[in-house]
């Protein structure tokens, strides 16, 4: 998987999700931590963040008030980041633990293929419970009540520790954002990439998390009734593209690219290429980039026992697991470098080859 | 001592585990409840209270929060 969609994912959707509700706790804990309350916590993080230009009015002051607005801004900035810091640690080592689990099953195309359609089918159906669809409307992943316990008291510590407690305590509560970058982390293919997205989704979550720990709490309560649909759609597309990927990696002819393909033969963004032919043997030459495989088509001759050579040029993510779902060949190829894959006698017709998550694809064409 | 209640609440607009947590968290700091348990899953709050609070301040608390709340009807 391309990092920055993951980055992008936390910063949007997870971001919107996950800093909403955690973020609630979190300011609840910063002002219950800052001594006495005239109010409940949560009415004083709330009043807090819409309330930093009041205060000079004609609002009481809280007993807590800081008059160094620098000041003020390390002091909220404090507890978010040692929050966010826990959150990554404990993101982080499922990731590895993830990423290592489905590297097992990585063994073959196929089992790979069909834990990932199993992945995006679960948060296709975590989406349809989502947004209220009838028959789903039950299916709600909910942490034991033991782990609610556990999250809450570290969410109630008057510890100096306690943000980074919550922090890393937040791993029993995701929301249905980050069970589907969880279920991308399962499907990376190493603990170090699994380790590698769910950090990355976290990074991403951090900007708004900082915003609302800071300003915007007022908007978060707003938003929060709303999230329900908002995060469905979200996990409605994510669990799409996850599906789709195991079809690309299962060589489906239901697979988005393979449809296109039918729908449109003529119509490419890309020139084809065309294998190189010499002494009885073909070799079909494709780029590995960090945007995916060029060209996307490559005209080769039926008959002849074929090379694949890949230029593999900064090429990162699941791009470097090139996969022929066809040939049950996956091969790991370097970030830079040349990789040459045997794939026999080409037969005519169409033969597909992807990523490790099928987001990336490029077929052969022999005729 | 004052008498104890128990309030059962419908809550819409949570959309994960955390929400049932904040919403526990908020009732934990209103003086007068004394335990709440809140469910994403049922969608339901449960909580005991005194008389220093009544219902109307729980669902004001909850309603503060984002969600909509309001007694469960058997």
């Amino acid at each position: 998987m391309n990092l920055t969609a993951v980055l992008v994912t936390g910063l949007l959707a997870g971001g919107v999700s996950c800093a909403a509700v955690q973020g609630g706790l979190l300011a609840a804990l910063i002002a219950r931590q800052r001594g006495p309350a005239t109010a409940p916590a949560h009415q004083a993080a709330a009043a807090s963040a819409s309330g930093r230009a009041t205060r000079a009015g004609h609002d009481p002051a809280p007993a807590n008030a800081r008059p160094n607005p620098g000041l003020a801004l390390v002091e909220d900035l404090v507890p978010v980041a040692g929050f966010l810091a826990g959150k990554l640690v404990s993101h982080a080592l499922l990731g590895a633990l993830l990423g290592a689990v489905g590297a097992t099953v990585r063994l073959s195309v196929h089992l790979s293929a069909a834990v990932q359609l199993l992945a995006g089918a679960a948060v296709i159906v975590f989406g349809l419970a989502q947004l209220g669809v009838p028959g789903f409307r039950r299916i709600v992943i909910e942490p034991p009540a033991s782990m609610g316990k556990l999250v809450l008291r570290s969410a109630r510590s008057r510890a100096a520790f306690a943000p980074a407690l919550l922090g890393l305590a937040s791993i029993l509560i995701p929301c249905g954002v980050t069970l589907s970058v969880e279920a991308l982390a399962l499907t990376s293919g190493s603990a170090l990439a699994g380790a590698a997205t769910m950090a990355v989704y976290v990074i991403g979550t951090s900007p708004l998390f900082a915003l609302l720990g800071y300003a915007a709490r007022k908007a978060a309560t707003a938003w929060r009734g709303r999230l329900a649909v908002a995060t469905g759609i979200a996990l409605l597309a994510m669990g799409l593209i996850t599906f789709n990927g195991g079809l690309e990696v299962a060589g489906s002819p239901l697979a988005a690219s393979r449809l296109a393909a039918s729908l449109t033969p003529a119509v490419s963004d890309t020139p084809a290429g065309v294998a190189t032919v010499a002494g009885g043997h073909q070799t079909v030459t494709i780029t590995a980039t960090s945007d995916g495989y060029s060209p996307a088509t490559v005209h080769a001759r039926a008959g002849i026992p074929t090379t694949v050579l890949i230029q593999s040029d900064d090429a990162q993510g699941c791009i470097r697991a090139f996969t022929v779902p066809d040939l049950d060949i996956q091969q790991i190829l370097p970030a830079t470098g040349q990789t040459r894959v045997e794939i026999g006698t080409l037969h005519p017709g169409t033969l597909a080859y992807a990523c490790g998550m099928g987001m990336y694809t490029g077929t052969i064409t022999a005729s | 001592m004052a008498n104890t209640a128990t309030l059962e609440l419908t809550v819409e607009g949570m959309h994960c585990g955390s929400c049932a947590l904040l919403i526990d968290d908020a009732l934990a700091d209103l003086p007068g409840v004394l335990t709440s348990a809140t469910s994403t899953k049922t969608r339901a709050s449960t909580v005991t209270h005194d008389n220093r609070t009544n219902p109307q301040q729980i669902i004001t608390t909850i309603e503060a929060l984002g969600y909509h709340a309001s007694p469960t009807t058997i």
